[in-house]
Protein backbone atom coordinates (compact mmCIF):
# COMPACT_ATOMS: atom_id res chain seq x y z
CA UNK A 1 0.00 0.00 0.00
CA UNK A 2 2.76 1.97 0.85
CA UNK A 3 4.06 1.96 -2.88
CA UNK A 4 0.48 2.34 -4.30
CA UNK A 5 -0.01 5.86 -2.76
CA UNK A 6 3.92 6.51 -3.78
CA UNK A 7 2.66 5.94 -7.21
CA UNK A 8 -0.53 7.77 -7.22
CA UNK A 9 1.06 10.95 -5.66
CA UNK A 10 3.70 10.56 -8.29
CA UNK A 11 1.66 10.27 -11.04
CA UNK A 12 2.55 6.59 -11.71
CA UNK A 13 -0.82 5.40 -11.92
CA UNK A 14 -0.87 2.04 -13.78
CA UNK A 15 2.10 1.12 -11.46
CA UNK A 16 -0.26 2.33 -8.59
CA UNK A 17 -3.24 -0.03 -9.74
CA UNK A 18 -0.64 -2.55 -10.00
CA UNK A 19 0.44 -2.42 -6.03
CA UNK A 20 -3.09 -2.17 -4.90
CA UNK A 21 -3.81 -5.59 -6.88
CA UNK A 22 -0.73 -6.91 -5.27
CA UNK A 23 -1.93 -5.71 -1.57
CA UNK A 24 -5.22 -6.60 -2.00
CA UNK A 25 -3.99 -10.28 -2.96
CA UNK A 26 -1.76 -10.38 0.54
CA UNK A 27 -4.63 -8.79 2.40
CA UNK A 28 -7.55 -11.62 1.11
CA UNK A 29 -4.94 -14.35 1.47
CA UNK A 30 -4.43 -13.44 5.45
CA UNK A 31 -7.51 -11.84 6.16
CA UNK A 32 -8.87 -14.88 8.67
CA UNK A 33 -5.46 -14.36 10.77
CA UNK A 34 -6.53 -10.45 11.79
CA UNK A 35 -3.07 -9.10 10.98
CA UNK A 36 -4.07 -6.20 8.75
CA UNK A 37 -5.50 -4.88 12.33
CA UNK A 38 -3.89 -2.04 13.79
CA UNK A 39 -5.58 -0.03 16.89
CA UNK A 40 -8.87 -1.00 16.03
CA UNK A 41 -8.56 -0.13 12.30
CA UNK A 42 -8.69 -2.89 9.10
CA UNK A 43 -6.04 -1.72 7.22
CA UNK A 44 -8.31 -3.05 4.36
CA UNK A 45 -9.54 0.10 3.83
CA UNK A 46 -6.68 1.68 2.33
CA UNK A 47 -7.31 -0.54 -0.73
CA UNK A 48 -10.22 0.80 -2.45
CA UNK A 49 -8.85 4.20 -1.71
CA UNK A 50 -5.87 3.89 -3.56
CA UNK A 51 -7.52 2.11 -6.14
CA UNK A 52 -10.28 4.32 -6.22
CA UNK A 53 -7.45 7.38 -6.99
CA UNK A 54 -5.82 5.36 -9.41
CA UNK A 55 -9.37 5.13 -11.49
CA UNK A 56 -10.82 8.08 -10.95
CA UNK A 57 -6.95 9.62 -13.01
CA UNK A 58 -6.95 7.29 -15.31
CA UNK A 59 -10.18 7.88 -16.77
CA UNK A 60 -12.44 5.00 -15.09
CA UNK A 61 -15.23 7.19 -12.84
CA UNK A 62 -17.65 3.89 -12.78
CA UNK A 63 -15.35 2.14 -11.09
CA UNK A 64 -13.54 5.16 -9.12
CA UNK A 65 -17.35 5.69 -8.08
CA UNK A 66 -17.99 1.67 -7.13
CA UNK A 67 -14.84 2.43 -4.56
CA UNK A 68 -15.29 5.50 -3.15
CA UNK A 69 -19.16 3.78 -1.93
CA UNK A 70 -16.72 0.76 -0.70
CA UNK A 71 -14.49 3.17 1.56
CA UNK A 72 -17.98 4.86 3.11
CA UNK A 73 -19.02 1.69 4.00
CA UNK A 74 -15.93 0.09 5.48
CA UNK A 75 -15.26 3.45 7.00
CA UNK A 76 -19.06 3.64 8.82
CA UNK A 77 -18.35 -0.15 9.72
CA UNK A 78 -15.03 0.77 12.10
CA UNK A 79 -15.08 2.54 15.08
CA UNK A 80 -12.56 5.34 14.71
CA UNK A 81 -14.18 8.79 13.74
CA UNK A 82 -10.94 10.39 12.26
CA UNK A 83 -11.13 7.73 9.42
CA UNK A 84 -14.80 8.40 9.19
CA UNK A 85 -13.55 11.91 8.52
CA UNK A 86 -10.73 10.73 6.51
CA UNK A 87 -13.16 8.75 4.02
CA UNK A 88 -15.78 11.65 3.68
CA UNK B 1 -18.20 16.25 11.56
CA UNK B 2 -14.26 16.28 12.05
CA UNK B 3 -14.87 20.08 13.33
CA UNK B 4 -16.99 18.30 15.98
CA UNK B 5 -14.51 15.67 17.27
CA UNK B 6 -11.36 17.68 16.74
CA UNK B 7 -9.66 16.26 13.58
CA UNK B 8 -8.53 19.27 12.93
CA UNK B 9 -6.75 18.25 9.57
CA UNK B 10 -10.03 16.37 8.02
CA UNK B 11 -11.92 19.52 8.79
CA UNK B 12 -9.27 22.25 7.29
CA UNK B 13 -9.44 19.06 3.91
CA UNK B 14 -13.12 18.98 3.86
CA UNK B 15 -13.13 23.16 3.93
CA UNK B 16 -10.74 22.92 0.44
CA UNK B 17 -12.92 20.18 -1.21
CA UNK B 18 -16.29 21.81 -0.39
CA UNK B 19 -13.99 25.29 -2.16
CA UNK B 20 -13.00 22.49 -4.77
CA UNK B 21 -16.64 21.50 -5.48
CA UNK B 22 -17.81 25.37 -6.04
CA UNK B 23 -15.01 26.49 -8.46
CA UNK B 24 -17.05 26.38 -11.22
CA UNK B 25 -20.47 27.22 -9.86
CA UNK B 26 -19.81 29.88 -7.34
CA UNK B 27 -15.80 30.98 -7.73
CA UNK B 28 -16.33 33.53 -5.28
CA UNK B 29 -17.06 31.18 -2.27
CA UNK B 30 -14.77 28.37 -3.42
CA UNK B 31 -11.90 30.70 -3.78
CA UNK B 32 -13.08 32.28 0.16
CA UNK B 33 -12.80 28.66 1.50
CA UNK B 34 -10.36 27.51 -0.15
CA UNK B 35 -8.17 30.91 0.44
CA UNK B 36 -9.01 30.39 4.54
CA UNK B 37 -8.19 26.40 4.20
CA UNK B 38 -4.52 27.30 2.37
CA UNK B 39 -3.90 29.57 5.21
CA UNK B 40 -4.49 26.79 7.82
CA UNK B 41 -2.27 24.30 5.81
CA UNK B 42 0.35 26.56 5.97
CA UNK B 43 0.90 26.10 9.16
CA UNK B 44 1.42 22.35 8.95
CA UNK B 45 2.37 22.00 5.69
CA UNK B 46 0.68 19.23 4.19
CA UNK B 47 2.04 18.61 1.22
CA UNK B 48 0.02 15.74 -0.69
CA UNK B 49 -2.85 18.01 -0.74
CA UNK B 50 -1.42 21.61 -0.45
CA UNK B 51 -0.21 21.91 -4.38
CA UNK B 52 -4.13 20.72 -5.60
CA UNK B 53 -6.05 22.84 -3.51
CA UNK B 54 -3.71 25.46 -4.71
CA UNK B 55 -4.46 25.01 -8.34
CA UNK B 56 -8.01 25.06 -7.88
CA UNK B 57 -7.43 28.19 -5.90
CA UNK B 58 -5.89 29.33 -8.82
CA UNK B 59 -8.91 28.24 -11.07
CA UNK B 60 -11.38 30.39 -8.65
CA UNK B 61 -9.21 33.14 -8.97
CA UNK B 62 -8.97 33.20 -12.85
CA UNK B 63 -12.72 32.85 -13.20
CA UNK B 64 -13.08 35.84 -10.65
CA UNK B 65 -10.52 38.07 -12.79
CA UNK B 66 -7.86 37.86 -10.16
CA UNK B 67 -5.40 36.95 -12.30
CA UNK B 68 -2.14 37.70 -10.52
CA UNK B 69 -3.38 36.13 -7.68
CA UNK B 70 -4.37 33.25 -9.45
CA UNK B 71 -0.61 33.43 -11.24
CA UNK B 72 1.10 33.63 -7.28
CA UNK B 73 -0.85 30.32 -6.71
CA UNK B 74 0.18 28.47 -9.47
CA UNK B 75 3.46 29.75 -9.76
CA UNK B 76 3.85 28.53 -6.16
CA UNK B 77 2.05 25.16 -6.66
CA UNK B 78 4.47 24.35 -9.60
CA UNK B 79 7.45 25.46 -7.78
CA UNK B 80 5.97 23.06 -4.81
CA UNK B 81 5.54 20.09 -6.89
CA UNK B 82 9.65 20.34 -8.36
CA UNK B 83 10.53 20.64 -4.99
CA UNK B 84 8.45 17.75 -3.00
CA UNK B 85 8.40 15.45 -6.23
CA UNK B 86 4.41 15.11 -6.00
CA UNK B 87 3.88 15.50 -9.57
CA UNK B 88 -0.23 13.65 -9.68
CA UNK B 89 -1.69 17.05 -10.37
CA UNK B 90 1.65 17.96 -12.80
CA UNK B 91 -0.87 18.21 -15.75
CA UNK B 92 -3.71 19.84 -14.49
CA UNK B 93 -1.92 22.62 -13.17
CA UNK B 94 -0.48 23.01 -16.71
CA UNK B 95 -4.32 23.30 -17.78
CA UNK B 96 -4.87 26.02 -15.24
CA UNK B 97 -1.56 27.80 -16.18
CA UNK B 98 -2.54 27.96 -19.16
CA UNK B 99 -6.04 29.82 -18.10
CA UNK B 100 -4.00 32.47 -16.59
CA UNK B 101 -1.74 32.94 -19.03
CA UNK B 102 -5.03 33.76 -21.15
CA UNK B 103 -6.30 35.61 -18.62
CA UNK B 104 -3.35 37.49 -18.44
CA UNK B 105 -3.68 38.85 -22.16
CA UNK B 106 -0.70 36.22 -23.07
CA UNK B 107 -0.38 35.17 -26.70
CA UNK B 108 -2.67 32.04 -28.55
CA UNK B 109 0.98 30.55 -28.72
CA UNK B 110 1.73 30.64 -25.46
CA UNK B 111 -1.62 29.15 -23.92
CA UNK B 112 -1.37 26.52 -26.64
CA UNK B 113 2.46 25.86 -25.48
CA UNK B 114 1.16 25.57 -22.19
CA UNK B 115 -1.77 23.14 -23.08
CA UNK B 116 0.13 20.92 -25.17
CA UNK B 117 2.17 20.59 -22.16
CA UNK B 118 -0.79 19.43 -19.86
CA UNK B 119 -1.69 16.55 -22.42
CA UNK B 120 1.90 15.54 -22.93
CA UNK B 121 2.38 14.50 -18.82
CA UNK B 122 -1.34 12.95 -18.86
CA UNK B 123 -0.04 11.07 -21.60
CA UNK B 124 2.96 9.84 -19.71
CA UNK B 125 0.76 9.32 -16.40
CA UNK B 126 -1.99 7.89 -17.97
CA UNK B 127 -4.16 10.01 -16.92
CA UNK B 128 -7.38 9.87 -19.41
CA UNK B 129 -8.90 12.06 -17.24
CA UNK B 130 -6.53 14.96 -16.99
CA UNK B 131 -5.70 14.23 -20.84
CA UNK B 132 -9.07 15.06 -21.79
CA UNK B 133 -9.69 18.10 -19.55
CA UNK B 134 -6.79 19.72 -21.38
CA UNK B 135 -7.51 18.91 -24.82
CA UNK B 136 -10.86 19.99 -24.10
CA UNK B 137 -9.35 23.47 -23.46
CA UNK B 138 -7.11 22.81 -26.84
CA UNK B 139 -10.43 22.68 -28.82
CA UNK B 140 -11.72 25.78 -27.28
CA UNK B 141 -8.32 28.03 -27.93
Amino acid sequence: MIFANLYNYTGKFAASAQSVAEAARHYQADSHHGSFELSGLDLGIHLPMARMTALSLSGDHSGADRDMNEILRLAEEQPQVGVLCWAF
Amino acid sequence: MATEHGVGIWATAGQASQGAALVISDPGRAAALIGAAIVKLDAIPWLLYHSTFLCFHAEALSRLGRVVEAREKVDRALAMIASAGLSWWDAELHRIRAAVIRAEGGSSAAVREALDHAVAIAEEQGSETFRRRAAADIDVT
